[in-house]
């Protein structure tokens, strides 16, 4: 009902159906990070500014754990990043590095590039594919998501991060110093396969302050996101 | 259809080396990218009498490039180590050349920035027969991306006459880099000590040359937690001959403590250890 709805304003608007859904959902950038390593605080710096600036934008820190078992344990590494890297990386032929950024599921680059970056998510912005809208409301401790019609399939991937965390740099001396990120990851997790029909599912509330839910494609594009608080952070 | 050539090639060449080449190459493969590559080397292209084996882990890196320290600082990380899978080697020692402090973001770091040698030195459970140097090496290289390497090196030396091999000269020269006395670089430490100022604990450190001038000496010091202080404060006296070095230190615990600290200046390096009380 509310795709159609979405649609005909659409089509009132003079606008294609696929403009109308891309002008909607926010271009998903996904930073590959990790506190471990010396070349990621300019890439940091970065999500930090799309995450407080952009509305248009889905800012994501991924802490992945392959520096960990080097000997730094960043508290909020996972495996689920380190895995969504690698099929990043099988997919785009470049292994794995911190800091990459994935823009849409779709272009990758060093993740302090910002001109690239920038060019990347203008580009999603205006060709960006969308299959089909995707909505949160929560309901106590549910996540009530719908995804709507369209053309295609995908994977209804939830998601919980946290708006802001300030660490010590408790490896140096006593400065004080410390590393503000903000939407760090704290769970991600299939809930669902979505295959053209609308799509309704509840979930418990993920690990994090805040919620997104995005739409993956087989090839790994994504085709749907959005998330539960207004925007900027 | 050419690099099926060449890599025919490059077979027939290996495997006519040992008979072509009395000295023949006593080094693994090269395992990485363009960036930042590994490789075993030894000394001596077989096991003689000795009780020891010389050898030597190669790192590469690309211009821009480098790799880190045995205590990296804030951020990177130290090679690791793993050899499982050797055969009659009883115990290993790697020395560490001197490194060299970078800073980016207010993040100390200590780095090898060009091509390095960890020297290694390698008990025998039996002098005289066959062994083989297996390591696994985990280790990150890093330029404006850091990436994260595993190497499985291999290298098999036969029993026989011990000879010096091509690489031997490498391990050689690695050797020197790596700091030893204060005497052996012409220093002497006429104070070393932990003192209490308004800022915090400090390592004072006061140095002699009795040979070039001191340019640019840096202090790093291990054993005060995980990270590394910053560069010390440098007073030059008497033309250089003396430095006074300050480094501030984070809070310590009470007790007797054991700081490590590496000295180097341009070419010069020297480790000594001060017990901070």
């Amino acid at each position: 009902m509310r795709s159609r709805l979405v649609l005909s304003l659409g089509l009132m608007a003079g606008l294609s159906p696929l403009a109308a859904f891309a002008a909607e959902r926010p271009v998903v950038v996904e930073l590959f990070t990790s506190q471990g390593c010396n070349s990621c605080p300019p890439a940091n710096a970065y999500l930090n500014e799309l995450s407080k600036d952009r509305r248009d934008v889905l800012p994501l820190a991924f802490h992945v754990t392959y520096w960990d078992r080097l000997g730094w344990k960043d508290p909020f590494s996972m495996e689920a990043a380190t895995d969504r890297q690698d099929r990043y990386g099988h997919r785009f032929g470049d292994g794995s590095y911190t800091p990459e950024i994935v823009v849409d599921g779709a272009t990758s680059a060093v993740g302090s590039h910002r001109g690239e970056v920038g060019s990347a998510i203008e580009a999603a912005k205006h060709n960006g594919r969308t299959a089909a809208a995707v909505s949160i409301t929560r309901n106590g401790g549910q996540v009530a998501i719908e995804v709507g019609a369209g053309n295609g399939i995908g994977k209804v991937l939830l998601i919980g991060f946290d708006h802001e965390h300030t660490t010590p740099i408790s490896r140096g001396e006593n400065s004080g110093r410390t590393l503000t990120e903000n939407n760090v990851v704290r769970s991600i997790r299939s809930v669902g396969q979505w295959s053209g029909a609308q799509l309704r599912i509840s979930e418990p509330l993920p690990e994090g302050q805040d919620v997104a839910v995005v739409l993956e494609a087989p090839d790994g594009q994504i085709v749907g996101a959005s998330r539960l608080s207004g925007g900027s952070t | 259809m050419t690099l099926a050539r060449i890599s025919s090639l490059v077979l027939l060449s290996v495997a006519l080396a040992p008979w072509s080449n009395p000295a023949h190459a006593a080094a693994s493969d090269w395992v990485g990218d363009r960036h930042v590559a590994v490789r075993l080397i030894a000394a001596a292209d077989s096991v003689g009498a000795g009780s020891t084996l010389q050898a030597g882990l190669e790192f590469r890196f690309a211009k821009g490039w480098h790799g880190y320290w045995r205590t990296p600082g804030d951020a990177g990380v130290a090679p690791m180590l793993d050899w499982t899978g050797s055969e009659n080697i009883a115990r290993e020692e790697v020395a560490w050349p001197a490194p060299s402090r970078s800073v980016s973001e207010d993040l100390q770091t200590v780095v090898y920035d060009h091509d390095v040698v960890l020297p290694l030195t390698l008990s025998l459970r039996q002098p005289g027969a066959a062994a083989r140097i297996h390591l696994s090496v985990l280790h990150g290289g890093c330029s404006e991306i850091c990436v994260p390497y595993q190497a499985d090196l291999s290298l098999a030396l036969p029993a026989g006459s011990g000879a010096a091999s091509p690489e031997a000269a490498l391990i050689d020269a690695a050797r020197k880099t790596v700091p030893g006395t204060p005497a052996s670089a012409g220093i002497e430490v006429t104070g070393a000590h932990v003192a209490g100022t308004a800022t915090g604990p400090a390592l004072l450190v006061d140095l002699r040359s009795h040979d070039k001038p001191f340019a640019k000496p840096d202090l790093f010091v291990e054993g005060t937690g995980d990270g590394i202080p910053a560069a010390p404060t440098v007073e030059l006296e008497a033309g250089g001959q003396n430095a006074h070095l300050t480094v501030r230190l984070p809070p310590l615990p009470p007790g007797d403590r054991p700081l490590t600290v590496t000295l180097t200046d341009q070419d010069r390096a020297a480790e000594f250890v001060v017990i901070a009380q």
